[in-house]
């Protein structure tokens, strides 16, 4: 329990000087936020050609669609504005030796390196534009969800984001034993685009592989589902032992690179 | 001719520096197999479901090609040169070149077209082998004319960018951080030039308004000649609206450059 203290009021202070430093440079954060814009404007085109052409998924109204992407939006928000750009910066530190400071620090150097710096402008402009958009498709839609199916739902929300940080450590933990892993990692950034649809809209090998094998559509895809009260019980609870799984295998993984890890520098 | 043989160096500078990171450059161009698998399984989900032979004027092959076509496309013409640029003009590097005897502009578009060929090359075949496996057209002398054809709008895309990127570069001399900037043009190129979607399917009103900007000429337009999907009126004049767009944005870009250096205070470097 008094670990858990310590490590909220250490995140407290990570918050506090993200907002801090973001305030120093506000043109920076406007910025950002309309950058953010741009991309969302990106996400809204897939919505209107959907809209557009009265595409129906799974036997679905494009609104479900415009739920799905409303809850892919929030999940991306979420995850890029609390780890991305902190996970980013594990492949450089390694190669560069950074980590020998890191390693020294009276905290656990995974909860540092994947927590230290706040995305706002990306949190902010997702999640505002994501539940909007799931406002709207729910205004449109056979709302069927009980008060548990909400619990549910927030519960499988971050289910999704441990889901997403899990897996997008793992290719930069890869940098421990190789150095360097650009490649690797500017593929399995991209792999986030594959959730820009539903996964119904693929076939069904494609959906098996990356459900169990490479858990991608285990990110954002169930989520919404629930919502609408038509989520296979299967899914439900992989969607529990999927974080768990991956979790215990990064963790694993993480040690051993500490282990593994000698400075390349200074 | 000795001018010349300077933005030669320049240009075989930037052709091995691509040569060197070509692991990263196959790496890029696999990573667009993602965002082709979204997009192609969404049209072919769009064709089944209406069921009709063409919508917006394009065949579902036709679709299909433009849609591989205009991906591998903007990974050959977006560039990170205003990165670049704006990093010489803050980090003091714009000193070295502004004592020597050529033009920066110049060495910077020789060293981006040195980069290319090698991109261009690996690409050009690619969007080759895909003229094999998806014909367009039934007589397929047909569809390598218009990849003949097409190549001079793509390489005139290729200048555009370049100069459109170059002006916004230039802001580097009055603000601190272009970082933001370079993202944000990247993102609104994929949207107005027609990057994801063909502009033709899009709302009205940015159809509207992207007929006002250079933006459709860096990628659409050389997709729709690539494709065939053109008369060769709009061909001749799209090349001259091209052509047209460079010299505008190549004048201006001058012009920002040489008020910038005027005002630039060389420190560091």
């Amino acid at each position: 329990m008094k670990a858990v203290k310590k490590y909220m009021r250490v995140y407290g202070l990570f918050v506090r000087h993200s907002i801090m430093s973001m305030m120093e440079y506000r043109a920076n954060f406007v910025a950002g936020v309309l950058v953010e814009c741009c991309f969302l404007t990106l996400k809204l085109m897939y919505v209107f050609v959907v809209f557009l052409t009265g595409l129906s998924i799974n036997n679905l109204s494009p609104y479900y669609v415009m739920l799905y992407v409303g809850n892919y939006t929030v999940i991306t928000g979420i995850y890029n504005g609390l780890f991305a750009e902190n996970l980013w910066w594990l492949p450089f530190n390694i190669k560069t030796g950074m980590l020998d400071l890191l390693l020294v620090k009276p905290i656990s150097i995974q909860f540092y390196i994947s927590t230290k710096k706040l995305s706002l402008p990306m949190l902010a402009a997702n999640v505002v534009t994501g539940i909007t958009m799931i406002i709207i498709a729910l205004c449109n839609i056979e709302f069927n969800a009980s008060v548990g199916g909400v619990i549910l739902y927030f519960l499988f929300l971050i289910c999704g984001v441990s889901i997403a940080y899990f897996l997008f450590l793992l290719p930069m933990l890869l940098s421990f034993w190789t150095i360097e892993s650009r490649g690797l990692i500017a593929i399995s950034d991209k792999a986030w685009d594959i959730n820009m649809m539903p996964m119904h809209i693929y076939g069904r090998y494609i959906q098996r592989l990356l459900v169990f094998i490479i858990p991608f559509f285990a990110i954002t895809n169930f989520q919404p589902l629930v919502l609408i009260d038509r989520l296979d019980f299967r899914y439900g609870v992989w969607m529990i032992l999927c974080p768990l799984i991956l979790g215990f295998i990064s963790r694993v993984l993480f040690r051993r690179g500490v282990r593994k890890y000698e400075s390349a520098n200074g | 001719m000795n001018s010349l043989l300077k933005y030669k160096r320049a240009y075989a500078l930037g052709l091995k520096s691509k040569l060197e990171y070509r692991f990263d450059f196959l790496m890029s161009i696999a990573s667009c197999a993602f965002t082709l698998i979204v997009l192609t399984t969404l049209w072919r989900a769009i064709f089944s479901n209406s069921g009709a032979e063409k919508l917006y004027g394009y065949s579902f092959q036709q679709m299909l090609f433009y849609v591989i076509s205009s991906t591998l496309l903007s990974k050959m013409i977006t560039t990170d040169i205003m990165n670049v640029i704006s990093n010489d003009i803050k980090d003091g590097g714009l000193n070295k070149f502004l004592v020597q005897p050529f033009s920066y502009s110049k060495y910077r578009l020789s060293v981006l077209l040195g980069e290319k060929t090698c991109e261009a090359l690996i690409i050009l075949i690619l969007i080759i082998a895909l003229l094999i496996i998806l014909p367009l057209a039934s007589n397929s002398i047909i569809g390598f004319s218009s990849f003949l054809l097409s190549l001079i709008p793509i390489l005139l895309s290729t200048l555009l960018n370049f100069y459109l990127s170059f002006i916004l570069a230039t802001l580097a001399f009055w603000v601190t951080d272009t970082f933001y900037l370079n993202f944000g043009l990247n993102v609104v190129i994929l949207i107005l030039s027609g990057a994801i979607f063909p502009i033709d399917v899009l709302p009205k009103m940015i159809v509207n308004i992207s007929r006002f900007l250079p933006f459709q000429y860096i990628i659409f337009f050389p997709v729709k000649v690539l494709t065939g999907n053109y008369l060769t009126r709009e061909l001749s004049l799209g090349i001259l609206i091209q052509v047209g767009y460079i010299l505008i944005l190549g004048i201006a870009s001058k012009l920002f450059w040489n008020y910038g250096v005027s005002k630039h205070i060389a420190v560091g470097g």
